[in-house]
């Protein structure tokens, strides 16, 4: 188990994830997406934390954990709402704020 | 030794400013009223106690400091936010916030019934700080502040009643004069700066400034002198940044006494004789200073023997006075300078207090040939008038008296005759004047209007009270400094506290020995003067009733026109400053920088951004998918950036 | 040695269940894969010595993250597989030579084998007294600031989902 082989560990989650992100047109898929490629960000700071013999990386995890919560409620809050507002949840349909 | 509570003679002004400038409208007139005059009166109380410590220390170790913090860290460069007592800081102290005191009391009748009372007081409590934190600072960069915190309060206090015109361009003339001034200041400040720097002071502590002057050379010490004297000839009404003061009239009574008369106008000369361990090694800018000094005070008394409106005379003579008192710094009197600064403090803040007492109740009229005969009309105020008159004319046994005559003692003795006979003209025509000033409005006929003659009536007590206070005073401040010689025939040794009190602070010039009787005939010199001067404007004014003036005037028209418009200095200014300042604004920087540079670029840079947006606008075309992409790419761009670089 | 292996097997777990959580057609499905990455996390953790993370991770991401996507599908029937194709646009297929120059760099980047040290050197390591210490004694004002942005999002998740009179 090397250092490296869990960056690149952490970087091919994270790529998958970024795909996903990039290429699904279903919202909560997207949202999925988003979720997993910060927990492969999680996965790289356990990982350094181990590696430097210090506890940051793991406090740092936490703070990520944290965001990545509030972010989903506001995110799933804007879901319910784009879903009573528009009646759909195609990314590639919301394209009313164009100008 | 250090003292902690020196701190809070600034603090409790700034306190009764934020408090009367925030919420002083809702107070009620009353209370703001108080307020204001009972953070000076605490200020006054923790002075008074300073100066007590004083008092009670070793004649040679009297100095008293309070860090409050470190300002400013900028490289090797340190200056802390620091306040110092010593003998100068606490004479000036005590002046400031006595007669601040007194003038914020008589204020409360003086402005009652404007409207915008809490922020005239806002204002005078703002002055008291920045008059204060100036006298206070022991670095020469804290005390700039001070310096320009005084020449806002000056702008903000002459425009006061802003909507009249004269008062709203009174002000700001008296703002830009100051500028130029203080132009110089700072110029001075940074070549000090960096004259010690160089020489590896990184502080510019008075004390520490002093200790090490030697180290600076001549040449840049004396190029420093006359700089920070351009500065005080912009605050201090000197030769020729004077023209704004006269002007400066247009604000409240009270302002022109406190800011115009006996404080803020003085800052000049307290920043000489506190940076005077600078100018006794910068003869040159000395001479300067006293050539000045001498010429100012003859040309504004000459002026002031002509004006008609009440405040001008008392704003000429300031200027005139301020002369005596650069004179005294300027021929190495800095104890002279300081005493009369004291003494003309309390007189000239006087006079102008009685001033704006008969103009309260002459209903606001201001020029003198509408008054006359209001000596038993308003008897107290008439009384601390002539107190007040008696004392600047120099009559033996008043204070005005005997700093006037050490002054002119000194630049007799070392050596300055001409600046001497400068002075001793001044005297004569300081008594003549301020006397032609007290039989116009005081004595004779009454020629007031029928309207306001029915009105005529004593200010209320809340503004007799300080003047009473003032004019004595103005008769018993000049016995703090009695001449050596006089002490000698009443057998008093060390008659003169006032320059020993003093003497720790100031590095003094080569000592000019003088004789007995030569110092003699200069004092009864002087006091013939004085009553020579009285006599005259009796003569012409109350037994001839105005006669010989109007006949002088005649046979003299262009002389008498030249004076009475001020030797069209304003309109000498207004062509070969104003009016070619002016014709560059409109024609060069209005018509053709402003419309085709300044303009030019914006309107440029608006049709930029409007024809590149017209192209970019369709890159965002809201597909989120594309969005994402872009966002790629400059996260990958980055990334290759700094792993490729 | 069996650390070794069971690293391996989470490593391609982890991989599979990402990349079916990324493909899946059905948004349950695809939530219910994330859960079992997140699972595979929080075990990852346990041998990478973050015991108290592990247990933070199953708590917060499966337990309460997972099962409110679940709800919002559910509630609002959104389960519908997407039937329509998906478009092969020219930025998807930009997407992928992208991931390809990221991996590159990737590898690039951790060339040269750093091997973990064995085993704890400092007994506790991650543990949730250590967590603990470390968060209220050397970050206590991110530890705060972190609550706050969760009040906000509370606030703002809220506001989002309050009804108006007027929209």
């Amino acid at each position: 188990m090397s250092y490296q082989l869990l960056v690149v560990l952490s970087f091919v989650l994270f790529v998958i994830g970024m795909i996903g992100v990039a290429m699904r047109r279903n919202i909560i898929i997207v949202l999925i997406s988003l979720e997993l490629m910060l927990n492969a960000v999680n996965i790289l700071f356990v990982a350094a934390s181990k590696y430097l013999h210090t506890m940051d990386g793991q406090i740092f995890v936490i703070m990520v954990i944290t965001i990545a919560a509030a972010e989903t409620a506001i995110a799933l809050a804007l879901v319910v709402k784009i879903f009573k507002t528009v009646g759909m949840v195609k990314i590639d349909d919301m394209k009313k704020l164009k100008w | 030794m250090e003292l902690n509570i020196v701190r809070y003679i600034l603090i409790f002004p700034l306190l009764g400013f934020l408090v009367n400038g925030f919420i002083g409208s809702k107070l009620g007139n009353k209370a703001v009223g108080w307020i204001a005059s009972i953070t000076v009166l605490l200020s006054l109380s923790i002075s008074v106690y300073v100066f007590i410590q004083l008092l009670s220390m070793p004649p040679d170790a009297r100095l008293i400091t309070d860090t409050v913090y470190t300002w400013i860290n900028s490289g090797s460069l340190t200056i802390d936010f620091k306040l110092m007592v010593d003998p100068l800081t606490a004479v000036m102290l005590l002046v400031v916030t006595g007669v601040g005191f007194l003038i914020h009391i008589y204020s409360i009748g003086y402005m009652h019934g404007d409207k915008s009372y809490s922020r005239f007081f806002a204002y005078l409590n703002l002055f008291m700080f920045s008059m204060l934190l100036l006298v206070l600072s022991s670095n020469i960069v804290l005390m700039f502040v001070g310096w320009e915190g005084v020449g806002l309060c000056s702008y903000l206090l002459i425009g006061f009643w802003y909507e009249k015109d004269s008062a709203a361009n009174a002000g700001k003339k008296a703002f830009i004069t100051n500028r130029i001034g203080d132009y110089g200041f700072l110029l001075g400040l940074f070549l000090l700066a960096s004259a010690f720097v160089s020489k590896g002071i990184f502080t510019l502590d008075f004390n520490t400034m002093a200790a090490h002057i030697s180290l600076i050379s001549p040449q840049v010490l004396t190029i420093v002198g006359i700089l920070l004297f351009v500065g005080a000839t912009g605050k201090s009404a000197q030769l020729p940044l004077y023209v704004w003061l006269p002007d400066a009239m247009e604000g409240p009574t009270p302002v022109s006494a406190l800011i115009h008369a006996a404080t803020m106008v003085t800052a000049g000369v307290y920043m000489i004789a506190r940076m005077n361990f600078l100018y006794v090694l910068a003869p040159t800018a000395l001479e300067v200073v006293a050539v000045v000094g001498g010429l100012t005070a003859l040309y504004a008394a000459t002026i002031g023997l002509v004006q008609n409106d009440i405040k001008r005379v008392l704003a000429y003579s300031t200027i005139s006075q301020l002369g005596y008192m650069f004179m005294a710094v300027g021929v190495g009197a800095f104890s002279a300078g300081i005493f009369h600064l004291m003494t003309h403090a309390f007189f000239k803040a006087l006079l102008f207090l009685g001033a704006g007492s008969v103009i309260h109740a002459l209903s606001g009229e201001q020029d003198m040939r509408k008054m006359g005969g209001l000596k038993n009309k308003i008897p107290v105020t008439f009384a601390v008038f002539l107190a007040a008159a008696l004392a600047i004319s120099g009559i033996p046994g008043l204070s005005g008296f005997f700093s006037k005559d050490s002054i002119l003692a000194a630049a007799y003795a070392s050596g300055h005759t001409v600046i001497w006979l400068l002075g001793f003209i001044t005297a004569l025509l300081t008594a003549f004047y301020i006397f032609r000033l007290i039989y116009m409005t005081f004595y004779g006929e009454s020629r007031v209007d029928k309207h306001a003659a029915e009105h005529i009536h004593e200010s209320p007590k809340v503004m007799t009270i300080p003047l009473i206070i003032l004019a004595v005073l103005s008769v018993i401040g000049g016995y703090v400094g009695v001449p050596q010689l006089l002490g000698n025939i009443v057998g008093w040794h060390n008659s003169d506290l006032f320059v020993n009190f003093l003497a720790p602070v100031f590095h003094t010039m080569p000592e000019h020995e003088m004789s007995v009787s030569t110092d003699s005939w200069l004092m009864i010199g002087s006091i013939t003067m004085a009553f020579l001067g009285v006599f005259f404007a009796w003569y012409v004014y109350l037994k001839e009733k105005m006669q010989p003036a109007k006949h002088a005037a005649e046979s003299f028209a262009g002389l008498y026109r030249l004076l009475l418009n001020k030797y069209y200095v304003d309109e000498l200014y207004n062509a070969i400053v104003i009016k070619p300042l002016m014709w560059i604004s409109e024609f060069f920087l209005w018509k053709i920088f402003d419309v085709w540079v300044v303009d030019g670029t914006v309107n440029g840079s608006a049709h930029v951004t409007q024809w590149a947006s017209t192209k970019l606008r369709k890159i965002q075309a809201g597909d989120f998918q594309v969005y994402v992409m872009l966002f790629l790419i400059g996260a990958i761009s980055v990334l290759a950036y700094f792993v490729l670089r | 040695m069996i650390n070794h292996v069971l690293f391996y097997i989470t490593a391609v777990l982890l991989v599979l269940t990402y990349t079916y959580a990324v493909i899946a057609g059905n948004p349950v499905y695809s939530a219910l894969a994330m859960g079992g990455a997140f699972f595979l996390t929080s075990f990852l953790f346990v041998l990478l010595g973050a015991p108290f993370l592990a247990v933070v991770q199953v708590i917060i991401y499966v337990g309460a993250m997972l099962v409110m996507f679940l709800f919002i599908i559910m509630m609002f029937d959104l389960n519908r597989s997407s039937s329509a194709p998906v478009k092969y646009k020219p930025s998807t297929i930009f997407s992928y030579v992208l991931t390809m120059i990221i991996l590159l760099v990737a590898f690039y980047m951790a060339r040269g084998v750093v091997k973990m040290p064995e085993g704890f050197t400092v007994v506790g390591f991650g543990s949730a007294e250590n967590v603990g210490f470390n968060l209220l004694r050397y970050y206590l004002l991110p530890f705060e600031l972190a609550s706050f942005i969760l009040l906000v999002g509370v606030f703002g998740a809220i506001t989002f989902i309050k009804k108006r009179d007027r929209v």
